[in-house]
């Protein structure tokens, strides 16, 4: 009896072994099929529509194909039912095609990205922008190079639409690695919503300029024990006032996402080489820190906020915080606020004299990977996706009566299920410059936006992108060490050390080689300006 | 040889799935330590792709602070390590000790609960208790007091580091030491308490020198991964917090930041190489000098 149960045991072990075995090894392989299968010989269209937008160019559709691209957000509850009405109307009969979308999650994105791209999941379609690993990619070669006859014949429509100097901005050394979105918004000038409850109950300075800004903060500081409200609840995950601070003092970036700044005094003309600054190293700076460590001396924001993580715009929401600072979601955030009850905002432009650039078109835009079986088919869905309005307002907004509909001035107007589907919930790196605005916009918001049109400037060098693949080494070791000091200034924690605190982190930035850095961006700026004549 | 296999054909076969898992998980993945010598391009492949040498590893040494994130990730642990061993053995040969079951059991159950939260969890628990509005400082204002914060002293964190770790890890080591004193055989405190030994004799000479293989196999395991911080207690508690990041820094998280922000695979599996070829040095010498002073407890 025990002989035997040995043996069944030994064989169940045996057996569960073997499976798992034949499990793993059947993982890999389905994703990488012959490559090309769109431009095989000769075109075919029988498997399409007739009316199709890509009928009659040549194209080879006679094999069904499912593209995967993936996203960054929270998978809206509608997803699978817009989806699916997607590919039934649109990609099926006119491309032949399966679109299946899949989400990254906020919360980590930053683990899975890479690791996405260099597994072996079929990934044909992938979110990027220049703050989400854009340049490192290409610099790893993930993602497809997209020569001029590419973008031409797979996605003829896009090329057709989309302005110049959005594939300028995206290209690197003049190589284009993805396809940017359609609509470039103010996404990198920052307003402030506050508290006008409060501010009519203590009659407050009015907070429209830095110093009021400032002030209003301070004295709501000063009523802390008799509000309950926190002026600014921020923590560390969010850099709120650097930002500000940079408009007040009219510093402009000279790229997206390498904190070179110059002052630009509301002038387009490009920077002379010699007065970029390197963001950290600057007497602006340290200008900003000590100013950061006087709020946090006076009680602006919590002694703790740097080891507090909740995010500060649910603090402004949930009526704990006189104030959030961001991008023209502060309206959202001011809207949640109100919608609950517990107080009334007001947005206010603290620096209302600074011109503003819209944020690069880079700042989103969808890339073909490198290891996609069948790119041009790839290509072709996302042109499609960009160009036909219909399928991307369905994509955008969802199904239009049920998730959205459209007024009589083709503004759209949100409807019940929207919180089914959001509006460009995760399609911004698709938007279409035609994207219809909200209907019955908060009048405040109207304003603020007609204002930022206004004020609306183009520097020079807009288009140019850094490598910094020459510094790679001394890239990594200042990145890491702005990472450890940035949120301990932008909270002030050093207090009256803030002064000795900042030669600390400018000795650590030299050591981890500031200079080499600071020289080859300078270096590879003055090539491109002289390149462009500009 | 043949006969040795047929006669332990069973046992063999048992054995299989653990060897499997290790060859799967652990040696074939090795290979890939090639990456911290390569530029990695995902077209080219991990073999493919061209080689740089060193490369990958001089970021690490770039701004010098490799050392000093050694140095605390090592002397961390080391403090983990001894007083961690101190607790769960004292733990365990007190509940051993105890006579009241339900009294015994409640304990244990308390001890082992934090083994189950979360690092972000208690690192939120911290905040409320020992921030600038939690419940310390409440305490301290009505008592008339003075407000403080444990988060701006910075000559206090590796004690906090100390004891955290110790309320949280204490009872899981707790039950393994458990297990090895219930395998103690119950002769030997019977023969001691007919010659009249009392409860601290018995514990001096039965029940410490039994434990004596147990404590030098887990310090062994233990001391392999001294290199290894523990990342979700260090990100958790610090965070990016500057002035307490000065003394709890640690490898991990310096590696952490360091690559988030510049996804190079090859740069990450040189950090990885560099705490693997440390550990591998350390459990290689303390393997040594135990097999020279006690030979039965070695690892291998």
């Amino acid at each position: 009896m025990k002989k035997r149960m040995k043996k069944i045991v030994g064989a169940i072990l045996a057996a569960t072994m073997t499976m798992s075995m034949v499990a793993c090894g059947d993982s890999s392989g389905s994703a990488n099929t012959i490559n090309g299968k769109t431009t095989a010989e000769g075109s075919d269209d029988s498997a399409i529509s007739a009316d199709s937008p890509y009928a009659g160019k040549g194209f080879n559709f006679s094999t069904p194909e499912t593209i995967v691209m993936y996203v960054l957000g929270d998978k809206p509850t509608d997803m699978d039912t817009v989806l699916q009405k997607a590919n039934s109307e649109y990609f099926e009969p006119n491309l032949n095609t399966t679109l299946d979308i899949e989400f990254l999650n906020w919360s980590d994105y930053a683990t899975k990205y890479s690791l996405l791209l260099s597994g072996g999941e079929q990934v044909d379609l992938i979110y990027t922008a220049s703050w989400c690993y854009y340049n490192d990619e290409v610099a790893a070669g993930a993602f497809k190079k997209l020569d001029n006859e590419f973008i031409q014949t797979y996605l003829p429509y896009t090329y057709a639409e989309l302005p110049e100097e959005a594939w300028k901005e995206i290209a690197i050394n003049g190589d284009v690695y993805a396809v940017p979105k359609g609509k470039a918004t103010f996404t990198a000038y920052n307003g402030a919503v506050v508290r006008q409850d409060l501010i009519d109950k203590y009659s407050l300075t009015t907070p429209d300029s830095w110093d009021n800004f400032k002030t209003y903060l301070e004295e709501l500081a000063n009523l802390q024990s008799e509000t309950g409200v926190t002026a600014l609840n921020t923590n560390a995950n969010r850099e709120q006032l650097f930002t500000l601070f940079c408009q007040e003092n009219t510093l402009q970036g000279v790229t997206e996402g390498y904190d070179f700044l110059y002052q630009a005094n509301n002038s387009e003309k490009a920077p002379a080489p010699e007065d970029i600054e390197y963001a950290y190293m600057s007497d602006y700076y340290t200008d900003y820190a000590l100013q950061m460590a006087d709020l946090a001396g006076k009680g602006v924001w919590s002694a703790n906020a740097i080891n507090d993580t909740t995010d500060s715009q649910s603090y402004f929401e949930n009526g704990t915080s006189g104030a959030f600072v961001w991008n023209s979601s502060v309206f959202t955030a001011g809207d949640n606020l109100e919608s609950s009850g517990l107080g009334t905002y007001a947005v206010y432009d603290v620096t209302p004299d600074t011109k503003r650039s819209r944020g690069a078109y880079s700042v989103d835009a969808t890339a073909i990977t490198e290891k996609s079986a069948d790119p041009e088919r790839a290509a072709l869905v996302l042109d499609y996706m960009k160009s036909d309005v219909d399928l991307n307002r369905l994509l955008l907004g969802g199904i239009e009566g049920t998730h959205y509909e459209l007024d009589a001035d083709g503004n759209r107007v949100t409807l019940d299920k929207a919180a089914d589907y959001p509006w460009n919930g995760w399609a911004w790196a698709i938007n279409r410059q035609d994207e219809p605005d909200e209907a019955g916009l908060d009048e405040r918001a109207v304003a603020y936006g007609e204002h930022c049109d206004e004020m609306e400037f183009v520097p020079e060098q807009t288009g140019f992108t850094f490598d910094p693949s020459p510094v790679q080494n001394q890239y990594t070791a200042v990145q890491s060490v702005v990472s450890e000091y940035q949120q301990s200034f932008a909270l002030g924690i050093y207090g009256k050390d803030t002064e000795k605190s900042i030669e600390e982190f400018h000795q650590a930035l030299k050591d981890a080689g500031v200079d080499a850095f600071t020289e080859e961006f300078i270096k590879q700026y003055t090539e491109y300006k002289e390149a462009n004549g500009i | 040889m043949g006969k040795l296999i047929s006669r332990n054909k069973v046992l063999l076969i048992m054995l299989v799935p653990a060897l499997i898992y290790v060859i799967v998980f652990s040696y074939i993945p090795m290979a890939g330590i090639v990456l911290a010598f390569k530029n990695y391009r995902y077209a080219d492949g991990i073999f493919g792709s061209p080689w740089v040498g060193l490369d990958n590893f001089k970021f690490l040494f770039v701004s010098n602070k490799v050392w000093q994130l050694t140095r605390n990730t090592l002397l961390y642990n080391i403090a983990f390590i001894i007083f961690g061993m101190i607790f769960e053995v004292g733990f365990a040969i007190i509940l051993s000790e105890l006579n009241n079951k339900v009294f015994k059991k409640f304990a244990q159950g308390f001890m082992f609960l934090p083994y189950f939260i979360s690092w972000v969890v208690v690192s939120t628990i911290m905040l409320n208790i020992f921030g600038d509005n939690g419940v310390l400082n409440s305490i301290l204002l009505s008592a008339g007091g003075e407000k403080y914060s444990i988060y701006n002293n910075t000559a206090l964190w590796p004690v906090i580091m100390v004891l955290v770790r110790l309320w949280k890890q204490t009872g899981y080591g707790t039950v393994i030491y458990l297990a090895a004193i219930a395998g103690i055989s119950q002769d030997l405190y019977e023969a001691a308490s007919i010659d009249g030994a009392n409860v601290w004799q018995k514990i001096r000479y039965i029940t410490l020198p039994s434990l004596k293989p147990t404590v030098m196999i887990m310090t062994l395991l233990a001391l392999g991964n001294i290199f290894r911080g523990d990342f979700g207690m260090f990100y958790q508690l610090v965070g990016s917090n500057q002035l307490l990041l000065k003394s709890s820094d640690i490898l991990d998280t310096y590696i952490y930041r360091l690559l988030l922000t510049t996804p190079d695979v090859g740069m990450t599996a040189a950090a990885g190489l560099y705490q693997s070829l440390l550990c591998f040095v350390t459990i290689i010498t303390a393997n040594w000098i135990v097999k020279k002073i006690a030979p039965d407890y070695t690892l291998f």
